[in-house]
């Protein structure tokens, strides 16, 4: 074991000196797909933008019959010198003429090797209509986008039995985890991808298509407008459904925050007949057109203000047939001692005594709907309102009036959590305690006096139902193998939600928590440790954790933080988690909280499984330990039995798991950390950032250390004083590591310093 | 002579010898005048003596043409010839005078025609030739077919027309061919496109500081705004929903309205909708009617989203009573949010009798066509009831220069649903907008200007002067944005008149007095020519080569004919022939065809007409 331990020691010595430097906590990140969707039963090339995609070995796609035949990755495209562009171009040329390659030159000193422009004789169609788009790219570095600069390849095969619908792609990386998701597509419809790059001075062909069809394209830089071209007869209705910003939600480096398709249709003659840029408050516009006569018409696709980046794509559904219906969400499940009114039903009710959930339409312009409740001193009561999660574009605002008309409580547009795309939190909430028995009023309508038979809505008139969302970002919480990692779970308690939460994995047993796995009462944003037991390979590994307090049992929602436009941030909730192994930073895996010991560890000698190889060895060794026994010829060989080296197999200690420390006002308490030293010369101490009041580490002693300096214990000792805040905290403690690094340029050795999170332990100051 | 003579030959020579003689003599004599007076008097019939007369007459005759013939000298062929030449003077001068009855009656014809044609026709040329004559000036004659069509053109449409357009409209002898020109510009997307930019600077269309409307608003509002003036959407509806729109700045594009103020507070909001749809300064409004007029927008609230910029524009909706006043003295009591006090407003502003709405308008029409209104300037109107306002206007003239004219297109807009559209064709098809701009009597000059009976002389707008560049010479202006992100390219080839964001410029717009758009007010626009303007025509590197690429291109085309080349440089760039002096003065410079340098000489030629042609008055302004 030791000479192991030594092996294992030097090995990551070098991986810490020789990495140190470059080390990065950023997983694998993808911005777009292009395309974002295919056909049932084709193969597809799809190139996929983002960052940290080295290692990438495989993509996770949601649903069934989606299979990934191969992944390569896409060089980046230097700036080629004289002979060597010169080259490039004659030979781009004859291969799109379907001539011989002209023969390769010389390479000069300022030719630079490339996978593409070097092969170009030997490149599949895609891969040369890339080599051909990047080399005649208009390059502006004042407009890259280093988080969608690196791209990969995936050719995927679509099964033709597989389900049309919504899916997520995700990449999973050797060493940098899985990516997070971007929504894919299965289609039905034949798919039309924009007119590919031509070698200059010809432009892209302008692409047909016969309805039903599926549009793909990406809007690049230069105020790009992509144009199909489509036969239609007098009388036709033809809907175009355009899907843009739903690929790329918020984008945190652009401004507008995201990407504003505008479509529109023009005659052969190149008149404007009729243009779309957002559906009932939805941003992705959904365009009908009636063809006014026979002919050829345009349909284009530009951004609205003419950005254009590779980011920006788009996907259009082509089919006959009128304007989809808003999609509705259902409304959550009906509580049982809540009533179902329409709103009909609850005027003539007059007065509404019982919670209520009312269904309702304000089906006209500037409509006011007012109902009347009873109210009852000290019973809170919520009124709510849901309309615009639900995919109702209803603005609505509450106004709560007592008997005499005055007015208890306005609201419009509450603070709820940026969890989804919805960019309005439009439905309003009042929270209302009576301090009298008595009849109030509730108005509502909506604050810009919109309405119409699509603005449905249902208000709840109800008592306090406490509830939680637990959100965990990121969807792809990637560990280090043998790692421990802190994340940070956002809590939204409802309603004066205010009780422990305790969150359990389920789908895996490879992942578990690291420490606490109890979120506490109150708290909003809490770190809780994950750890893995990973295998040697690198398969991602699906899992969901779910979230238990008391009668309410849900799942924590999965979801990717996005910024928009600089400066709002979002959850962009995904699937599922899915996790693959990560690299590990410095100091990962080093520290570990020890309890006390429940069983020391000992070798074990194991006995390996029969097979027909070991046989002989085997049932000589059974022969061996069992020689002597009258009635045992049973397993007898004929040959004499060699003699069997048995190897040994170490089981570890098992120690108290450490999970939490219990702190009184006025006294100590006692944790004892682990730790692995190495390099030798690395110096740690435990830190404490923002501690909780009056909480801090008065000493930090080394109460063992092991013979060969390689790991050691030890002692922290925390003190509460009289007027420690008291609560309960998921406390994330830190280890400042300092370690040599590689020399600098003046050939001195660079100490370097890391912090270090160990494993959330729950605190409890008393 | 023969010497020898025999008997046999004498005697018969002798006698012909006599009788030649004897003829000879006979024809020699001159005819008996005696035998002429003195017809043979004879019993036996006068067909004797007809016969005779006939007889000498044919002789006469044959005489004549025999003495005409063969003598030049003689005194009857003289008589004679004389008399043919005073016969055919004789004809001669009837023939003249015929013709002189015929030109005197086309001359009388043409007169009677310039005369009907100088008579009103239309209710609004009646109007103006009412005025005219009474302000002592006569009725000016129309502009030619090239000034009319290029002002017209690049007045309403924005547009340099293209050679072939220019031919084909002077080559088409339809009598109504301008009004159907002025149909068919009304009905263009040019039209659209110019209007929009006219109606964009009105309403302050700008992404940026100060009016902050932010990109993805400003292309939705201009979008809307294009869209209805292309299908002459009612004014009077586009206002309507101007005034009262609510919801989001990015979804309901007029509700961008009242965001569209770099003083949003009831009192910015007051000054924005005073000046633009009323044509009134609210800084020239006493503190307490600006207290009261401002009431109407103090309930408008502002919300945002959580998307970039979005923002809500809403009433209040907690109740309120409102106590607000018109400028001409109505005053209202509103409860708001039942009432919402911009409804009240809008009510208001919109009904028929509004003494403020349509006659702002239709001055602001006028304004766009001949650079200043009828009153001027058109967005300074003055701030009276209505029962002094016509006194007002009847009585002092400096404000209004012709308050029946004013009164009559007001009442036309309204007749018409507020359709812009169909004032502007009244307008366009008016005797004032198709004078000349060279005035009757120079001394008149200014009287004329002022009571438009000459077309005013003005400096286009920076965008037309740009696309001009562009569709004439291939100077085109690429047009980028760094406020988004990634950066807003405009396409190329897309005028200038059509950049929706008051906030996208180039330097040669500013430099051509492109508005801010800060403001809204007509003075933000600087029509004027500078010296920066002049140095930068003669001087830019990029004009030059421009103006060198197109002269070099059009020398190519017409190597071998440099008429069609001068030609065709005049029609594009000035949308006119040469006159006769013009091309001689210009072939007098060039070698002949055939020189060896011709080609050479040629090329300079062109490009230096260009480059010249570029730098004159006429390339650049309304004429």
């Amino acid at each position: 074991m030791k000479k192991t331990n030594s092996i294992k020691s030097i090995f990551l010595i070098f991986i810490v000196t020789v990495f140190l430097p470059a080390h990065s906590f950023a997983d694998a990140f993808i911005g777009y797909l292009y395309p974002s969707g295919g056909q049932q039963g084709e193969t597809i090339d799809i190139i996929v933008g983002g960052m940290q995609l080295w290692g990438t070995h495989t993509a996770l796609i949601t649903g069934e019959g989606c299979t990934v035949e191969k992944i390569s990755s896409i060089p980046g495209f230097n700036h080629p010198y004289y002979v060597q562009r010169k080259y490039i171009i004659e030979a781009m040329k004859a291969r799109k003429e379907g001539k011989l390659l002209p023969e390769k030159p010389e390479e000069t000193p300022d030719w630079r090797p490339h996978k593409y422009y070097d092969r170009i004789g030997e490149l599949t169609e895609t891969e040369f209509n890339i080599a051909i788009a990047e080399f005649y790219a208009v390059r502006n570095s004042l407009q890259a986008s280093p988080a969608i600069s690196q791209k990969m390849l995936v050719t995927l095969k679509i099964d033709k039995n597989a389900k049309p619908g919504r899916r997520e792609f995700r990449l999973a990386t050797k060493g940098s985890g899985v990516s997070n998701p971007i929504p894919f597509y299965v289609g039905s419809y034949p798919e039309v991808n924009e007119g590919v790059a031509e070698i200059p001075p010809e432009k892209p062909e302008i692409k047909s298509f016969t309805i039903p069809a599926t549009l793909n394209g990406q809007i690049m830089p230069g105020g790009e407008v992509d144009k199909f071209l489509f036969q239609a007869k007098k009388g036709e209705k033809i809907t175009f459904k355009v899907r843009a910003r739903e690929f790329a939600p918020f984008l945190g480096d652009g401004v507008p925050g995201h990407f504003q398709a505008i479509a529109e249709i023009f005659d052969s003659k190149g008149k404007s007949l009729t243009f779309a840029d957002d559906f009932h408050g939805n941003i992705d516009p959904v365009l009908t057109f009636t063809v006014p006569a026979d002919g050829q018409y345009a349909f284009t696709v530009r951004d609205s203000i003419y950005r254009g980046r590779a980011d920006f794509v788009y996907r259009v559904e082509a089919f006959y047939g009128d304007t989809p219906t808003i999609p509705r969400l259902p409304f959550p499940a009906l509580p049982e001692n809540v009533k179902l009114f329409s709103k009909e039903a609850a005027d003539k009710e007059e007065i509404l005594k019982e919670n209520v959930r009312i269904c309702g339409t304000l089906d006209r312009e500037k409509a006011i709907h007012t109902f009347r409740f009873k109210g009852e001193k000290g019973k809170t009561k919520v009124l709510e309102v849901l309309a615009r999660r639900y995919g109702s574009p209803l603005d609505a605002v509450l106004i709560l009036t007592d008997e005499k008309g005055n007015i208890l409580h306005k609201n419009d547009d509450p603070k709820y959590p940026r969890i989804g795309i919805v960019h309005h939190q439009a439905d309003p909430y009042i929270l209302f305690t009576p301090e009298k028995d008595g009849i109030y009023t509730v108005k509502l309508f909506a604050a810009d006096g919109h309405g119409g038979r699509e603005y449905f809505y249902a208000l709840r008139i109800d008592e306090k139902r406490p509830d939680f969302r637990v959100v965990l970002a990121p969807s792809a919480p990637n560990i280090a193998w043998s790692g421990s990692r802190p994340f940070l779970f956002h809590v939204f308690p409802v309603e004066g939600f205010k009780e422990d939460i305790v969150l359990s994995i389920k789908g895996t047993d490879k992942i578990f928590f690291d420490g606490t796995n109890i979120i506490p009462a109150g708290a909003e944003k809490v770190n809780i440790s994950l750890a893995c037991n990973w295998y040697r390979n690198n398969f991602p590994i699906s899992f969901k954790i779910i979230a238990r307090s008391g009668k309410i049992t849900k799942e924590v929602i999965p979801a990717d933080e996005a910024m928009q436009a600089f400066a709002y941030t979002h959850f962009i909730p995904a699937e599922n988690f899915a996790v693959a192994k990560s690299w590990k930073y410095s100091g990962e895996g080093r520290f570990f909280w020890r309890g006390k010991l429940l069983s020391p560890g000992k070798n074990v000698p194991v006995y390996p499984p029969v097979t027909k190889k070991n046989k002989e060895k085997v049932t000589a060794k059974a022969i061996k330990k069992n020689s002597g026994k009258k009635g045992n010829r049973r397993s007898a060989v004929k040959r004499p039995p060699r003699p069997v080296k048995v190897p040994v197999k170490w089981v570890p200690p098992v120690y108290e798991k450490v999970d939490k420390v219990i702190l009184k006002a006025g006294s100590s308490a006692e944790l004892t950390l682990y730790a692995i030293l190495s390099p030798h010369d690395m110096s740690y101490s435990v830190t404490m950032e923002n501690p909780p009041k009056g909480v801090s580490i008065v000493k930090q002693e080394v109460i063992y250390t092991d013979k060969n300096y390689s790991s050691e214990l030890l002692k922290i000792t925390l003190k509460a004083d009289k007027n420690a805040a008291k609560g309960v905290y998921n406390y994330l403690f830190k280890v400042k590591m300092m370690f040599d690094a590689s020399p600098d340029k003046n050939g001195d050795i660079v100490r370097k310093e890391t912090l270090v999170p160990l494993p959330v332990l729950r605190m409890e100051v008393k | 002579m023969c010497t020898h003579f025999s008997g046999k030959t004498f005697f018969p020579v002798v006698f012909l010898s006599s009788v030649f003689l004897f003829s000879s003599l006979l024809s020699a004599a001159p005819p008996s005048k005696k035998g002429a007076k003195n017809p043979v008097k004879s019993n036996n019939n006068k067909n004797t003596v007809v016969k005779k007369q006939d007889r000498k007459k044919k002789q006469e005759t044959k005489k004549k043409v025999l003495i005409c013939d063969f003598c030049k000298n003689c005194p009857t062929c003289t008589r004679k010839r004389e008399e043919i030449k005073e016969r055919q003077k004789a004809e001669k001068a009837k023939l003249a005078e015929k013709k002189a009855l015929e030109a005197a009656r086309k001359a009388k014809e043409k007169a009677e025609a310039e005369r009907l044609a100088l008579l009103p026709k239309t209710p609004v040329d009646k109007i103006l030739a009412a005025n005219w004559e009474k302000n002592s000036l006569s009725m000016p004659k129309t502009a030619s077919d090239a000034v009319f069509f290029r002002r017209i053109m690049l007045n309403v449409a924005g547009k340099l027309p293209s050679p072939k357009e220019v031919t084909d409209f002077l080559k088409d002898k339809d009598k109504e061919k301008r009004q159907k020109l002025i149909d068919r510009i009304l009905d263009s997307d040019e039209y659209a496109n110019m209007m929009s930019m006219r109606f964009a600077d009105m309403l302050r269309i700008k992404s940026e500081f100060p009016i902050n409307l932010w990109p993805n608003a400003v292309q939705a509002y201009h979008r809307k705004i294009y869209g209805d003036l292309k299908n002459d959407r009612s004014y009077r509806e586009m206002v309507m929903e101007m005034l009262t729109s609510s919801g989001s700045n990015f979804r309901y594009p007029y509700a961008n309205f009242f965001r569209a103020s770099a003083n949003r507070q009831p009192e910015g909001l007051a000054k924005v909708t005073a000046l633009t749809f009323m044509g009134i300064r609210t800084e020239k409004m006493k503190e307490d009617d600006l207290k009261k007029f401002m009431a109407f927008f103090s309930r408008i609230r502002y919300k945002s989203t959580d998307e970039w910029k979005e923002e809500i524009v809403y009433t209040d909706p907690l109740p309120c009573t409102v106590k607000a006043r018109t400028p001409n003295g109505d005053s209202f009591t509103i409860s708001s949010p039942e009432e919402d006090p911009r409804n009240v407003f809008a009510k208001w502003l919109l009904q028929e009798d509004n003494p403020y709405f349509a006659r702002a308008f239709v001055n602001r029409l006028w304004h766009y066509y001949f650079g200043k209104g009828l009153i001027h300037p058109a967005d300074d109107m003055p701030i009276v009831p209505i029962s002094k306002f016509r006194r007002f206007f009847g009585k002092e003239e400096e404000k209004c220069v012709n308050t029946d004219l004013l009164e009559y297109l007001a009442e036309e807009f309204r007749k018409s649903n507020y359709s812009i559209k169909h004032v502007s064709r009244l307008i366009l098809n008016s005797r004032a907008y198709q004078a000349p701009s060279a005035p009757m009597k120079k001394e008149n000059y200014e009287k004329e200007l002022k009571y438009f009976a000459v077309y005013p002389l003005r400096r286009m707008e920076a965008e037309v002067i740009v696309d001009m560049l562009g569709s004439a010479v291939w100077m085109r202006e690429r047009y980028m944005s760094v406020i988004p992100e990634p950066f807003t390219y405009i396409p190329v080839g897309r005028p200038s008149v059509l950049i929706d964001d008051g906030s996208i410029t180039s330097g040669l717009l500013d430099k051509f007095g492109r508005p801010s758009r800060d403001s809204g007010e007509l003075s933000e626009r600087k029509n004027i020519a500078t010296d920066a303007q002049r140095l930068y025509l003669m001087n830019s590197s990029r004009l030059y080569n421009a103006t060198k690429n197109y002269g070099t291109n059009v020398s190519r085309w017409t190597r071998k004919n440099p008429t069609s080349g001068i030609n065709d440089i005049y029609l594009r760039l000035l949308s006119r022939y040469p006159e006769k002096k013009e091309m001689d003065k210009l072939l007098k410079r060039l070698p002949p065809v055939k020189n060896r340098n011709f080609y050479n000489v040629y090329v300079k030629f062109c490009q230096d007409l260009a480059w010249a042609l570029v730098n004159t008055k006429e390339f650049l302004f309304y004429h």
